[in-house]
């Protein structure tokens, strides 16, 4: 069923995973392949998406319109005809502006909560 | 170079195993993304064996099983969710189209039977010279069929409404063709009145009018209590009906009362040869069908006004 509504706030909160996938087409058409390695390694391992949840994922994403198949290819050298590739989609980069921003929000509530520095710079080990 | 073959063989297998395991998945969802997924798998199989070793594959293996039982059973309940929301939604479309056509059928009855019994009251006092003198005597008896004749008309209006949703697409069309028809149905009733009886004519037209305009309102008003269930036609159409039906509730009482006062039982001298002077005269028997006709039409409109619960 596609989005009928074309409100960003109806779709979240956003899943990590759906989320994470997002964030790896801002700015670049990726192929499943892709996408699995580029979530994987901006959540520095902890997003570690199957086949299974990530083409579930990516169902949703076309469904709601956050996402579209490219028919544009790579330089024929570097392509693989068996791949598929996705782009974000207009409303899709507006969903994922929303998330950072309500994300963004409840950092703040942390921050006024002193649960996180001022800076919001968070390392691995939980300092600023 | 055995090692690699080695390597390749294991690539070749898993590959085999997980395409066999891909039929947990719903077939549509295999038929979509199966390949892609196989694909994937082998990509991130091929990684694993490249980057680390054989008893990398084992690990990289218990993840997927965990992933394909997970997401498996999840598209698996997505597809059920997706048939009952279909189900639900196609038997509460067959439940909303069976209570308009009640509404429809049962409304256009009970119009049937009290135009019937209003035009017979028609045929009979029009024609007669005692009329006149019979309502100069009765205030009340020149009201009631004033108001029978009036709601017959008012009420033949709101049916034009019911075949007008049905026709139309928007509220406003249909809310100019009813101010045509209700013009072309006042003038036709009663206009002659016009240069007879003016003032007549304008507290008759001024009743006629407040009568459409207030069952319009109260079909609205159902219409828009009903959309919230049904598809919005559909749910104008029944607030149609009902105005229909407030009018006839009027006509009914007008008529009941006109019938009870014309009564030869009461008023002997009345008529007499035209109406037969017994309980089970014309009127009376017409009276009760457009009665009856009427409480048919009350319980079709309640019956049609339970509205299916809709699946969210």
């Amino acid at each position: 069923m596609k989005n009928n509504t074309n409100d960003p706030e109806a779709l979240l909160p956003l899943p990590p995973a759906t989320f994470h996938i997002l964030l790896a087409l801002i700015g670049e058409e990726r192929h499943g392949y892709g996408i699995m390695q580029e979530t994987n390694s901006r959540s520095e391992g902890k997003i570690n998406l199957g086949p299974g949840t990530l083409y579930r994922t990516l169902k949703r994403l076309l469904t709601d319109g956050l996402i579209e198949e490219s028919a544009e290819r790579p330089v024929a050298e570097l392509d693989d005809e068996r791949r598929h590739y996705y782009r974000l989609t207009p409303f899709g980069l507006q969903v994922a502006r929303v998330e950072a921003q309500r994300l963004a929000a409840l950092v703040r509530i942390a921050q006024a909560q002193q649960l996180l520095p001022r800076s919001g710079i968070v390392t691995p080990g939980g300092g600023a | 170079m055995p090692n690699e073959q080695y390597k390749n063989r294991a690539l070749t297998i898993s590959t085999w195993c997980y395409r066999l395991l891909l039929h947990a998945y719903p077939s549509s969802f295999r038929h979509d993304f199966g390949e892609r997924m196989i694909g994937v798998f082998r990509d991130s199989c091929r990684t694993a064996l490249q980057q680390h070793n054989i008893q990398a594959l084992i690990a990289f293996w218990l993840h997927t099983s965990f992933d394909i039982l997970i997401s498996s059973c999840l598209e698996q309940w997505s597809v059920v969710k997706e048939k009952i929301y279909a189900m639900t939604t196609s038997t509460n479309e067959r439940q909303s189209q069976l209570h308009l056509r009640v509404a429809r059928a049962t409304t256009l009855f009970a119009f049937i039977a009290s135009l019937a019994a209003s035009l017979h009251l028609y045929l009979l006092e029009d024609a007669s010279p005692l009329t006149q003198t019979a309502y100069a005597a009765s205030p009340i008896l020149r009201f009631s069929y004033d108001a029978t004749y009036i709601t017959t008309l008012a009420a033949a209006v709101a049916v034009c409404s019911i075949v007008g949703y049905a026709l139309l697409q928007r509220t406003t069309q249909v809310a100019i063709s009813i101010s045509i028809i209700s013009l072309l149905i006042a003038f036709g009733g009663f206009g002659g009145l016009l240069i007879r009886h003016p003032m007549n004519f304008l507290m008759l037209f001024s009743l006629f009018v407040a009568l459409v305009i207030i069952s319009f309102l109260l079909g609205q008003v159902v219409a828009k209590h009903a959309a919230q269930r049904i598809e919005k036609r559909r749910a104008l159409m029944l607030g149609a009906c009902v105005s229909v039906g407030s009018i006839l509730l009027i006509n009914i009482a007008a008529l009941i009362l006109h019938t009870i006062l014309l009564n030869p039982v009461s008023h002997a001298l009345y008529m007499q040869g035209q109406i037969a002077g017994t309980h089970w005269n014309s009127l009376l028997i017409a009276m009760v069908a457009a009665f009856l006709a009427m409480i048919i039409c009350g319980g079709g409109l309640k019956y049609a006004l339970r509205f299916p619960a809709l699946q969210s």
